[in-house]
């Protein structure tokens, strides 16, 4: 395999920095208030909506402003099935996911049919759309009578004879970390498969990728399919978790959230929409403090990210390190 | 027989348009109020500015190929320019008009320097943070800017010759003015594109790295291109500075660059022309569906889709590729006029 195309899958052990997330991730509730707890798993569960913008945009090479319809749409399937259909939480969590992918297929149709600055305008104006009928005051039909609507109960997970109540921060903590890890295992192994190849070939030349006789439509619209189910079990999450939700949810504003995360932590990678999200909401709860307008500093600093090292902090730290790692292992420079 | 090429046969087509069109828009002051309320001459000025507005977006996606998503902040920084030079500075309106466009030709400066060094995807997103940020500058900064609410400022005259005084309050002559610069813009960026310059933008559009190879200097390039539309957004933001009197931090919203894209698409995207019947055509449906449905943003969003998807080259663009169709056909006498060897 070509090693300088791929740094981050070169030599080396991959397990090590999974099994120190994983253990960090079981342990946390040792070092943690409930608070804090709470805090970790929202950051989880924005990362995992920054990645589904990771996996559209550094994987598919797509530029969406429509995630966070998906995201929207998870919580809106989330609310079908709870309200509606009195259905219990692995049934509402079906519910958004599904509500999710569901919507993505003719969103995502109508906007894999077109390239580059004409996929970034289709899928601003979709999520434009969407927002101005959904908040539009007519049409409640679809959208339900409230524009916020909020959890009148504590849910609860039924794992065989048992039941834990979100009302313990440690089961909605572990819940949320374990749904998270799933869907990132999911991604990982989507993004390795052939079908992962297949979206990277494509990025890098889409005419030589048709000519080997890739769909290469075909596999753009699978990608977007399976990216909004990412957003939206990651708006199933958050209703879970806040027990509340909103039209807000589907504006443009929220993909742009993820769009800066994940471009900050570094969109090519699973791990880097994490941790620019993170870095955000951290940043975010502490400059708030400070002063209201505390996005331009986010803009400036992804400005300079932008223009100097492109594949995002994460991804360059992580490189450096790894490389660092690799060759103090080994006793000498063998890269 | 040597074959000729297809623009060597004069169309005359575009030509006869362009002298209507040039004609109605000379005659509109005296022409309009006859059939429809006299509020329409400062709607068809503002459409004007508006279609000015779009060109300069036309300008870095057309004929650079740069998608730019931050227009607006040039078109915001032509309108404060404005607004403080005549509110703060107490300055006539000429000198507030070049401060204006100065002030945009600046800032598109500095932020050109950051973003065109990048291309599409990353240059899409610089511009709108740079719009963005300061749009919330603009917006958080009440005390100076007017924040949302804006700004707005009384007009001096224009000039004054003994008795006769030339003022923008004066709807007719504000007709004229707007229709001159707006004129004169879009004959400079004609010059502009014949140019070897305009060229360049061609070239660099279409292979950046080719461009690079045979002597240009696809950043410099990109860099002019850039700083041209931010004077014409400035331009169009001085112009409406001066239209409305009022300048707000509403306008560097990045949704008035999204405007602008959308226009330049729905009327065709490399054609000079383009921008202004996109922005005349969405302007008009807006103003007319809005009356029938408050809703008429979906229409408009699937018109846009509809167009990206199928006609991808906008309103002028179709129209001309389907003339030439008509024009060429391979293989056969066609420039006679021989419709019947078409498929």
């Amino acid at each position: 395999m070509n090693a300088t195309a791929r740094p981050l899958m070169s030599s080396g052990p991959t397990w090590i920095g999974p099994a120190v997330l994983a253990v960090a991730g079981l342990t946390a509730p040792l070092a943690m208030v409930d608070y804090q707890l709470i805090f970790v798993a929202e950051i989880l569960i924005w990362g995992l909506f920054a990645l589904s913008f990771g996996l559209v945009y550094g994987f598919g090479g797509m530029l969406s402003f429509a995630q966070a319809l998906y995201f929207g749409a998870g919580c809106y399937g989330f609310n079908l099935a709870t309200f509606k259909y009195a259905l219990g939480t692995w049934g509402a969590l079906a519910s958004g996911v599904a509500a999710a992918m569901l919507f993505a297929i003719p969103t995502g149709y109508i906007a894999t049919r077109v390239r580059q600055h004409h996929f970034l305008i289709v899928t601003v104006i979709l999520s434009v759309l969407t927002s101005a009928v959904l908040t539009s005051g007519h049409w409640r039909w679809i959208a339900g009578p409230y524009v916020t609507r909020s959890l009148p109960f504590v849910p609860a997970v039924p794992l065989g004879p048992f039941e834990f109540s979100f009302g313990d921060e440690i089961v909605a903590y572990y819940f949320t970390i374990a749904l998270v890890a799933l869907a990132v295992a999911l991604a990982w192994r989507v993004v390795s498969s052939p079908f992962g190849r297949a979206l990277r070939a494509i990025g890098d030349n889409e005419q030589r990728s048709a000519l080997i006789g890739l769909n290469v439509n075909f596999l753009r619209w699978m990608m977007f399919v399976f990216a909004a189910g990412v957003a939206g079990l990651a708006g199933t999450l958050y209703t879970l978790l806040a027990r509340y939700t909103n039209l807000e949810f589907f504006e443009w504003t929220y993909s742009g959230k993820a769009v800066v995360a994940a471009i900050l932590g570094g969109a090519s990678s699973l791990a880097g929409p994490f941790a620019g999200m993170a870095f955000y909401l951290v940043m975010a709860e502490h400059l708030a403090r400070y002063f209201q307008q505390f996005t331009i500093v986010f803009g400036v600093l992804l400005l300079i990210v932008i223009r100097f090292t492109p594949d995002g902090l994460y991804v360059t730290v992580a490189r450096r390190l790894r490389a660092e790692l690799i060759r103090r292992w080994r006793g000498g420079p063998t890269l | 027989m040597p074959p000729t090429p297809p623009t060597a046969t004069r169309d005359p087509l575009p030509f006869i348009a362009g002298l209507v069109a040039a004609i109605f828009l000379l005659v509109a002051p005296w022409l309009l109020p006859r059939f429809v309320p006299d509020f329409w001459v400062s709607i068809i000025a503002e459409m004007l500015i508006w279609g000015l507005f779009a060109s300069s977006a036309n300008l870095l996606l057309g004929y650079t190929g740069l998608l730019s998503f931050g227009q607006s902040l040039y078109f915001g920084f032509g309108a404060y320019g404005v607004a403080f030079a005549i509110h703060g500075f107490k300055l006539g309106v000429l000198p507030a008009f070049f401060i204006g466009v100065a002030a945009a030709t600046a800032i598109a400066a500095v932020a050109g320097f950051f973003a065109v060094r990048l291309t599409w995807h990353y240059f899409a997103i610089i511009t709108v943070v740079f719009s963005l940020i300061f749009y919330l500058i603009a917006v958080g900064w009440k005390t100076v800017t007017g924040g949302d609410d804006g700004m707005s400022f009384a007009l001096p005259p224009l000039a004054q010759f003994g008795d006769i005084e030339l003022t923008l309050l004066d709807a007719t002559f504000q007709y004229y003015f707007i229709l001159a610069i707006v004129a004169a813009c879009f004959f400079l960026q004609w010059l502009l594109l014949r140019s070897p310059l305009g060229m360049a933008f061609k070239a660099v559009r279409e292979n950046a790295t080719r461009a690079g190879l045979i002597g240009f200097n696809p950043y410099l390039i990109r860099l002019i291109s850039f700083i041209l539309s931010g004077l014409l957004a400035g331009v169009a933001g001085a112009l409406f500075a001066l239209f409305s009197r009022y300048a707000s931090a509403h306008y560097m919203y990045w949704t008035v660059s999204g405007e602008a894209v959308v226009w330049t698409i729905v009327g065709g995207t490399g054609t000079l022309f383009g921008p202004i019947v996109g922005a005349v055509v969405l302007t008009i449906m807006r103003e007319e569906l809005s009356t029938v449905w408050e809703h008429y943003l979906i229409v408009v969003g699937v018109i846009v889709i509809l167009m990206v998807t199928f006609a991808p080259k906008g309103i002028l663009g179709s129209i001309a590729a389907w003339r030439t169709a008509r024009r060429v056909t391979p293989g056969g006498p066609a420039a006679t006029g021989g419709k019947g060897t078409q498929e």
